[in-house]
């Protein structure tokens, strides 16, 4: 899989934001066909770091109703990828001040 | 803090303006603060957003914020502690926030120049007298008495006599052409010899009430309308009715209508009106020339804030009286930058006598004491009619009192230099 095709975007709430402070564990909403070995490329390559292991899994998307009409959110595929010690990505690591 | 203050000329100061890096960094984390407590990002809880999320998406928001209020207060301070007297919005530029750095901005801003008024004394002056004679009076009276007149239809004679005014219907050909606007009804002439585009005609005598005249009439080489200027047309004139003017005889009931008892209440009345502007238009006379002389012994420069503000309220108190008159001001087409330059030589000259007073008062301990304020307080009370407590409530807030108490001070100054002067 190409790996511009594969990263969707950063997924940061304050669940995951703990776990890349603590664990060097950063995020992504990743395409759904793509394996844990595409993220790890494709994340190594994007962002020139060294990628320790990678965890998937299927968010599935929540039914939500407006009145009548029932509706469902779509599924993503969530990787959480840990990386070597020492190493970062500036996207998720904020302001410098 | 540390500010630098460098004179660009006697009405511009620059101030270099250092601000520690701490006191920014405060005002950054209180900024952050307020902010985090507002914002909702997805994937967190209201108020629980890090810091360092907010700076990543708010940065700019926020610094120029912190600038903001950073150079307020700041440039309050630097002006309070080296008693800068800014007359006009400072010009900032700054170097923007550096984390660790001190923050350093640099604001132009024009101050009061110090005056230094040398030779205010035996300023020459022309006497002027207040002499308000009868003929004046007179004269007064009969322009009331025209706009008091009326025009009545006349109902006894159908005959055109001098000193009536006609209702005519007009058209109007040069060389047997038509022209724009030559034609008109129910027009109000006067019967008296003088130009047609006055609306005087005299040719109308004798005529009778329903007849046609024609008459050839040049218009004056100099008239406004482009097309018809210095050209002979021939006008048709219809003659549809007669009018008289009516105008009221000078007597009691006369006096009455206009406010006063008898007609020698309205006369002392008129006198003593006629003589009051006299007497301010000298004042306003007076205070002219003592600038103008000022100004010549004493040259310096005004800034420009002062010069445009004086415009401003030249201009607006212009506005507000035809505003009063009844003139709709939008439709006037007014241009007013040039009338902001018509102004501008006045304005300039208003701001250095200003200026040049104030620096004679001080100069010569001239002040407005409060038992002076009081007693312009109870002048203006007998003059505008009204009690006493009304207008001291008008003075209350302090910066209606300073206005006050700065315009005595002006007039005192002008008593100063005007017992000083050498009158010829």
């Amino acid at each position: 899989m190409n790996i511009h095709d594969v990263i969707k975007g950063p997924l940061i709430t304050e669940k995951l934001d703990q776990a890349r402070e603590k664990f060097r564990q950063y995020s992504f909403i990743v395409d759904k066909k793509a394996t844990k070995v595409d993220v790890a490329r494709a994340v190594e390559n994007l962002f020139k770091v060294s990628v320790e292991g990678v965890r998937t899994n299927i968010v599935r998307g929540k039914v939500k109703r407006v009145g009548r009409n029932i509706g469902k959110r779509p599924n993503y595929k969530k990787a959480v990828v840990t990386l070597k010690e020492g190493d970062k990505i500036e996207l998720f690591e904020g302001g410098t001040a | 803090m540390k500010v630098q203050v460098e004179e660009l000329s006697p009405v511009e100061k620059k101030l270099s303006i250092e601000v520690d890096s701490t006191r920014v960094a405060d005002e950054l984390t209180r900024a952050y603060t307020t902010i985090g407590r507002q914002v909702k990002l997805p994937g967190f809880r209201q108020g629980k957003v890090p810091r360092r999320i907010l700076e990543q998406r708010f940065r700019e928001q926020v610094e120029d914020d912190v600038i903001q209020r950073v150079v307020q207060t700041a440039y309050l301070e630097a002006i309070s502690e080296h008693n800068v007297e800014p007359v006009s919005q400072p010009q900032v530029t700054n170097s923007g926030i550096k984390p660790g750095a001190p923050f350093t901005f640099e604001a132009r801003v024009e101050v009061k120049p110090k005056v230094e008024v040398k030779d205010y004394k035996e300023l020459p002056l022309t006497q002027s007298e207040v002499n308000v004679g009868d003929a004046q009076v007179d004269e007064q009276l009969q322009k009331m008495r025209e706009s008091r007149s009326r025009l009545e239809p006349v109902t006894d004679r159908d005959v055109a006599r001098a000193g009536d005014f006609a209702t005519v219907d007009y058209e109007a050909t040069i060389d047997g052409q038509p022209f724009t606007g030559n034609k008109a009804e129910g027009v109000t002439a006067e019967i008296t010899p003088g130009e047609l585009v006055d609306s005087n005609i005299a040719a109308l005598e004798g005529v009778k009430v329903g007849d046609t005249k024609e008459i050839d009439y040049a218009f004056p080489p100099d008239y406004r309308v482009e097309e018809v200027k210095g050209k002979t047309a021939r006008f048709k004139l219809h003659l549809k009715g007669l009018k008289a003017k009516l105008t009221p005889e000078l007597n009691d009931d006369f006096a009455k209508e206009m406010g006063a008892q008898t007609m020698e209440e309205l006369r002392t009345r008129l006198k003593a009106n006629l003589e009051a502007s006299q007497r301010s238009k000298a004042q306003q006379e007076e205070r002219d020339a003592l600038i103008k002389a000022l100004i010549e012994r004493n040259p310096f420069e005004v800034p420009r804030a002062m010069v445009e503000r004086a415009i401003d309220s030249m201009l607006e108190g212009a506005l507000r009286q035809m505003q009063r008159s009844g003139l709709d001001v939008r439709n006037l087409g007014l241009d007013f930058m040039r009338l902001r330059d018509e102004v501008r030589e006045r304005a300039v000259q208003e701001v250095k006598g200003t200026l040049l007073f104030e620096a004679i008062a001080q100069q010569e301990g001239i002040q407005a004491t409060d038992a002076d304020m009081d007693k312009k307080i109870e002048e203006l009370a007998t003059e505008s009619g009204q009690p006493v407590a009304n207008i001291r409530k008008y003075f209350k807030s302090s910066d209606d009192r300073l206005g006050l108490s700065l315009r005595l001070r002006e007039e005192k100054t002008i008593e100063f230099l005007k017992a000083q002067a050498k009158y010829s």
